[in-house]
């Protein structure tokens, strides 16, 4: 495989990091800390997220978008999870788009992806339901009544909030929702806020559909993304650690010469170098061997989890007793981590996925 | 343009090589070297060694892709591992980038016919994760140096022509800047080698003793007190090519792990269907990441590969181990002696029969507690990474 950057990726990467560098220090990031300053923070950047063009990347040349690639993507999303960046270009130009350009008709995409992708409109989208765990294949037909929805990000804050919604079978359709009724549910995760939306059928809009495989096609894209921005944060963390075990100083000598630390700061290293190639990896099926995307999807987020939750929790352990204090930033990437790992499915839930695939017991 | 998939160049290769090895991969004893030999002549004349090395000297001067394929369309047709990959692996690439013009003409060729076969003399008795401690003597005596000391793990030492060598040349120095590198002929008079058991049962490594061994100073490498810096580099190539053809055998461990599994008339639970995953994920991981950071293995980086396939590949045979159930520990024929024609490549298949596929993995097992140890240990290199790669202090 060619795991090389095209010069527009390496471009792309670059400024992404100079950009966020400048836009979303980390005092920016830690006024998502303050539930009253955090929404107005978020919007702030949002504004310039939207003039750089980054949430319509995925979205179609002919939608208004830059019509790219997941494999650009992952490069972005490497750079935005180093920096911790709200959820919005994850939740609308990442889930809420290839949602739509996956399952929505026609007038959906014309409707929709334009202000997408300009940023104007901020989507997002509804799947898992309570019982459903991640499994697209335990939403359950819900012919009467409200729908309830779980772990729908950004919804406080979204112009289109989309449920997908098995129908029968195999079939699945999307939905705007009206007049939904949100509450919030408070993930540790203070940067990235999830909901649970509930809104009655009758003021919903039928917009699109697909099959069950549609909608995994678009989770398991959505997860790939996500597993790019853990990896980027992890890279950060171990960065973060490197700085500080290098400077802090004990018995006479910096803690950084003691093996017992250095040994766990290459051992974070290793996990991230894995993951990372796992995320091109994926991203390069997801481009160009759909057939094979569940299990390369599920190979990259069982990495990431693994490579992003050890680096958050051994960063932490070689800060010593800083790492756990407010004022440090190091909780801020641990629940991160904790939040992400379990958002389109946890590790167990990924082994099992490729057990199956397999054919084990 | 893919990502996945061969270039239209890379494919006709592929395919070419493909039939080739169907048509010439030979079923060979593991102990039959002259065999083995033939073996290697035979792949260099086919135009598929020394892939990467400039054609001046003998090579094909192809890319790292081509040597890629190579790796797995051998591993694919089950060919036996180099006899000579001491010289292919190590001491080869480090003398085409730091040897003199004539010795790369006069030494690189005859290591890819397998004409000459190389063996590594760094560490010894009292020098192994500290190999600057070493302390075999190069006395200068006119044209040539006075050699006398001992090396030990020396792979292939019994069949070597010659020895890639660290020898201490100023005992006065510092003693990183004390080293010089040398090319031996292990013919010259005062050179002796004992083979030393392994705990599998076979003499794969010995011990190398110098006394009094006159070498000519043409045969330094490098300057005089340039050693060390030339060891380094050779361990960055020694761990970078280990990784990038070991790394394909993991995918076939792998594959004999899912063959083992599935062999078996329990099914797995669940937890244990995980762990086989994990291991997929984490081969997969692995193997993908020495190509993706191929062009920096042959700096430190090359330390972040060697560990993790180190104990990936022990986990893997750990696994494969424990699939044989209660049988795992009971050896089918006794042992893995030399003297044993049967002797296991720990790659058989289960077409191979089932005893020694069984035998393969309790071989494979044995054989990989030396993956942390060999070629440096994983508490060297994980303090290598973190001084090295990270860059935290040293003291």
């Amino acid at each position: 495989m060619d795991f090389s950057l095209t010069e527009e990726q390496m471009m792309l990467r670059d400024s992404a990091r100079g950009f966020l560098g400048t836009e979303w220090p980390v005092p920016e990031l830690r006024r998502m800390l303050d539930p009253g300053d955090a929404p107005k923070a978020a919007n702030s950047l949002w504004g310039k997220i939207a003039d750089l063009g980054w949430p319509g990347l995925l979205v179609a040349e002919d939608n208004g978008g830059l019509g790219l690639e997941l494999f650009d993507l992952v490069v972005l999303m490497e750079e935005t999870g180093r920096h911790l960046i709200p959820g919005t270009l994850h939740a609308s130009g990442v889930l809420a788009a290839l949602a739509v350009e996956t399952l929505g008709n026609d007038g959906a995409k014309q409707r929709y992806l334009p202000d997408v992708a300009e940023g104007s409109l901020k989507a997002t989208a509804g799947i898992y339901e309570p019982g459903s765990g991640w499994t697209a294949m335990m939403l359950r037909p819900q012919p009467d009544g409200a729908v309830t929805k779980r772990y729908v990000p950004e919804a406080a804050d979204a112009g289109l909030i989309l449920f997908v919604n098995r129908t029968s079978g195999n079939d699945v359709e999307l939905a705007a929702v009206g007049d939904p009724e949100v509450t919030n549910l408070h993930s540790m995760d203070t940067t990235r806020p999830i909901y649970q939306v509930t809104c009655d059928p009758d003021s919903a809009e039928r917009v699109g559909g697909g099959t069950i495989g549609d909608l995994q096609t678009v989770l398991d894209k959505a997860a790939i993304a996500l597993s790019a921005e853990m990896v980027g944060a992890a890279a950060r963390v171990l960065e973060m650690t490197v700085e500080y075990v290098k400077n802090r100083k004990q018995f006479g000598r910096s803690v950084g010469t003691f093996q017992a630390v250095q040994h766990k700061a290459a051992d974070m290293l290793i996990g991230i170098e894995k993951a990372r190639t796992a995320c091109y990896y994926a991203a390069a099926v997801a481009d160009e061997q759909p057939e094979k995307l569940g299990e390369a999807a599920s190979i990259a987020k069982a990495a990431a989890n693994s490579a992003f939750v050890f680096a958050a929790e051994t960063g932490l352990q070689l800060h010593g007793g800083i790492g756990f204090t407010w004022e440090q930033d190091l909780h801020m990437y641990l629940k991160r981590a904790k939040a992400s790992e379990f958002a389109y499915g946890d590790s167990k839930w990924h082994l099992d996925r490729i057990a199956h695939l397999l054919a084990l017991g | 343009m893919s990502r996945l998939q061969d270039t239209p160049a890379e494919l006709v290769f592929r395919e070419r090589l493909r039939e080739w090895l169907a048509d010439h991969a030979p079923a060979i004893a593991k102990h039959d070297v002259q065999a083995l030999k033939t073996w290697q002549k035979e792949l260099y004349e086919g135009g598929w060694l020394g892939l990467t090395w400039p054609s001046e000297y003998g090579g094909q001067g192809l890319g790292f892709r081509e040597q890629v394929i190579f790796n797995e369309e051998s591993a694919r047709a089950k060919v036996p591992p180099s006899v000579n990959s001491i010289g292919l692996m190590i001491a080869g690439p480090t003398l085409i980038a730091v040897g003199s013009e004539k010795q790369k003409k006069r030494y690189l060729k005859p290591m890819l016919t397998a004409e000459e076969i190389w063996c590594q003399g760094f560490s010894e008795p009292n020098a192994g994760s500290d190999l600057a401690a070493l302390q075999t003597r190069a006395v200068s005596d006119g044209d040539d140096y006075i050699v006398t000391g001992q090396k030990i793990w020396t792979s292939n030492s019994l069949i070597s022509d010659y020895i890639w060598l660290l020898v201490r040349t100023d005992t006065e120095a510092p003693r990183h800047q004390g080293i010089t590198a040398l090319i031996v002929d292990m013919h010259s008079p005062g050179v002796s080698v004992k083979p030393l058991r392994q705990m599998t049962g076979e003499a794969e490594f010995g011990e190398v003793f110098f006394d009094e061994v006159r070498v000519p100073k043409s045969n330094r490498v490098g300057a005089e007190n340039d050693g060390w810096i030339i060891g380094m580099k050779t361990f960055t190539r020694e761990r970078a090519n280990i990784s990038v053809s070991l790394s394909v055998r993991l995918q076939q461990q792998f594959d004999r792990l899912l063959e083992s599994v599935r062999g078996r008339n329990i099914p797995l639970d669940p937890q244990q269907a995980r762990e086989v995953a994990q291991a997929y994920v984490d081969s997969e991981c692995l193997t993908m990441t020495c190509e993706r950071l191929a062009e920096r293995l042959f700096g430190f980086e090359s330390s972040v590969v060697k560990v993790a396939w180190a104990e990936m590949n022990q986990r893997l045979q750990e696994m494969g181990l424990s699939t044989l159930g209660p049988d795992a520990p009971l050896l089918p024929g006794g042992g893995f002696d030399d003297a044993d024609d049967s002797a296991t490549w720990g790659t058989e298949t289960l077409s191979d029969g089932v005893e020694s596929f069984a035998k393969s993995w309790q071989f494979g097992y044995l054989r990989s507690r030396a993956n942390t140890i060999e070629g440096g240990t994983s508490e060297i290199l994980r303090s290598v990474i973190a001084e090295r790669v990270l860059g935290l202090p040293r003291k």
